[in-house]
């Protein structure tokens, strides 16, 4: 029984860790575009 | 999550462990992972401004080791380390919850609520709703008052460097070893 709390546990860090990596791999590919400057008068 | 956190340790509780476990973690994934997809992808901000940041490290694991070793200090001679089995479980839970408070209750608050009400309501707001959070643990309301205090020196631990790492994974999973409690109601803060 402890084992499979340490191990439910740990899992749950793997899924943090997941999120923060996908998260980070989404912006990644969807870089902010910067915004275009102003049309000069 | 508070709801799920309040039904795993007060509807659930350790009478019907799978229950417990489900709405527990389901409760944690959620307060990691709404508070990234908010910021990184709805509001599209760097994940710098949750902490999540190479910035300042020297300095961040530098206070990280200082404030820990406070910390150890005043938790851990409370603690009797038995077997593992004792106390492997209570790391574990301790790592998890740590890491949930980290980035939902300092850095998440901190980026939402900073540029609209200032740091200091926002340091008032991360640590009022890290209180008023474990009246899911059942825990009362002098509990949380002190809680109140806890919160604002991990908020102003974060603020100082603004990397989470300063306060997780070694101050506040040690934090977890405040008070233990019996089983059935979380020993973590």
């Amino acid at each position: 029984m402890p084992l499979i709390a340490v191990l439910g546990l740990i899992d749950i860090l793997g899924v943090m860790a997941a999120i923060v990596f996908l998260v980070r791999r989404w912006q990644r590919r969807h870089p902010v575009e910067l915004a275009a400057p102003a049309p000069a008068r | 999550m508070v709801g799920l956190f309040y039904v795993a340790f007060q509807v659930f509780t350790v009478d019907n462990v799978p229950g417990l476990f489900f709405a527990y973690a389901a409760g944690l994934v959620l307060g990691v992972g709404g508070p990234l997809v908010h910021v990184a992808i709805v509001q599209r901000r760097s994940l710098a401004e949750l902490g999540f940041t190479r910035q300042r490290l020297p300095e961040t694991l530098v206070l990280a080791v200082v404030l820990a070793s406070i910390q150890a200090a005043l938790t851990l001679p409370k603690v009797g380390f038995g077997a593992p089995e004792e106390w492997l479980p209570l790391l574990g839970m301790a790592l998890a919850v740590g890491a949930f408070e980290a980035v939902f209750f300092r850095a998440y608050v901190i980026a939402v609520l900073e540029p609209t009400i200032g740091t200091i309501g926002a340091v008032a707001a991360s640590a009022g709703l890290y209180a008023m959070y474990h009246v899911g643990y059942g825990m009362t309301l002098g509990e949380m008052t002190f809680l109140f205090g806890l919160g604002i020196v991990y908020v102003v631990a974060y603020l100082t460097v603004r990397n989470v790492l300063v306060i997780c994974p070694l101050l506040t999973p040690l934090g977890g070893f405040l008070t233990p409690r019996p089983p059935g109601r979380s020993r973590c803060r």
